[in-house]
């Protein structure tokens, strides 16, 4: 077989093994929710275009870990969990291994009593230390838009993938990156979150 | 299926800066999996991919008036942007690219062939880490035409070069490749 065909040969089935990889099911989350945002904003000229950009932005990393409050399901749910191959058995320039695509699980919605004044809640800066939401504190979100001290906000439990919680700076198992732990989301009254928290046997 | 499944990538755009969130979706769905392989392959890095096809779609959603209909297909519009962002970010976390493998003399091999005794998997993790050490001006004409199967001319346009630098760039990374793997072979089999 010559050479040139073989090459062929090899490029179909590098095809046929990649074939399935795509963006994560987050990615179309944040985009629409950037979409939304951009719809949102007056359009003006250039003075405040910075400010559509920033909004969009806020709003697709909010998006993060997102969960609707609404009745309507999701526009679109993300597919089944598959299992990523052991990644010890590739060579280090290989690229990672396919990336786990969990689902965003909302184990229950907090009870009313839940819902407090925003500044009843310890929030930390994102920039501060963020292990501090292995503590009892709160981490905001990163862009998030910041929570007024006398509008109402509500925590919602939720079960997030530990990869989502180390994008954000928190410290996570590495060894179990694609489980999904429990969470407190803090959602303001326009129902995007603000900032989440670790849930360890002080919060359950 | 919708009736936004039916409608043409142009129409769909044109639906999206009029503010259409489902054909933004529509849109997305169609074409997303595209510009994350072709920057999987030019990256060889996952959370690269993701970025980048994220900043294609953002760019979509803040400026879909850019597309210029006569200048290109929307496809080959989305994968220059995602080219762009992919080469920014290769410049800017610059990787160490794998050594090539050193011998002293080639040792010849019972079966003298791209492939030799690696199993399919072996094979395809070799392509994989020779087309990422390709010099990006022939990675991108093969993941373009060889990977993403695009033809020449919406890889010109892409690429911002003619149909005629197009084969020529795919020639010579194909023939890198050939020569890449044989010579891998070689040291595999001198091992």
């Amino acid at each position: 077989m010559s050479e040139d065909k073989q090459l062929q040969e090899l490029m179909a089935e590098l095809r046929s093994e990649d074939a399935a990889r795509s963006a994560s099911p987050f990615c179309e989350t944040r985009l629409r929710a950037a979409f939304r945002a951009r719809q949102a904003v007056p359009k003006r000229r250039s003075l405040w275009k910075g400010w559509a950009a920033g909004l969009a932005a806020t709003a697709a990393a909010a998006a993060l870990i997102a969960v609707r409050l609404t009745n309507t399901p999701p526009v679109s749910a993300p597919p089944a969990v598959t299992q990523a191959p052991a990644a010890a058995a590739r060579p280090p320039v290989q690229p990672e291994p396919r990336a786990v695509v969990p689902q965003v699980q909302v184990a229950r919605r907090a009870p009313a009593s839940s819902r407090r004044k925003a500044e009843s809640v310890p929030v930390i800066p994102a920039s501060s230390r963020p292990d501090q939401a292995a503590e009892n504190a709160f981490v905001m979100l990163p862009y998030a838009p910041p929570l007024s001290n006398h509008s109402w906000s509500q925590v919602m439990r939720v079960r997030v993938p530990r990869q989502s919680l180390r994008s954000l700076g928190l410290p996570v198992n590495e060894e179990r990156l694609f489980e999904r732990v429990p969470a407190d989301l803090l959602l303001g009254e326009d129902g995007v979150p603000r900032a989440i928290r670790i849930v360890n046997s002080s919060t359950r | 299926m919708t009736e936004y499944d039916q409608e043409s990538d142009d129409r769909l755009l044109m639906r999206c800066a009029e503010g259409d969130e489902e054909a933004f979706a529509v849109l997305y769905r169609r074409r997303q999996a595209g510009v994350y392989r072709f920057a999987l392959h030019m990256s060889g890095r996952d959370h690269v991919a993701e970025e980048v096809t994220q900043e294609v779609f953002l760019a979509l959603i803040r400026e879909p008036q850019r597309y210029q209909s006569g200048k290109g297909t929307v496809v080959s519009w989305l994968y220059g942007i995602a080219r762009n962002h992919v080469l920014r970010l290769l410049e800017r976390d610059r990787r160490e690219l794998p050594v090539e493998p050193e011998w002293q003399s080639e040792v010849p091999c019972e079966r003298e062939d791209l492939l030799g005794r690696l199993t399919r998997e072996q094979a395809i993790d070799a392509l994989r880490n020779a087309i990422l050490t390709l010099p990006e001006t022939y990675r991108e004409a093969v993941v373009l035409c060889d990977l993403e199967e695009m033809q020449y001319a919406d890889a010109a346009a892409v690429l911002g070069v003619p149909v005629g630098t197009v084969r020529s760039r795919l020639n010579r990374g194909r023939g890198m490749l050939s020569e890449k793997l044989r010579r891998g072979n070689a040291m595999r089999c001198s091992a």
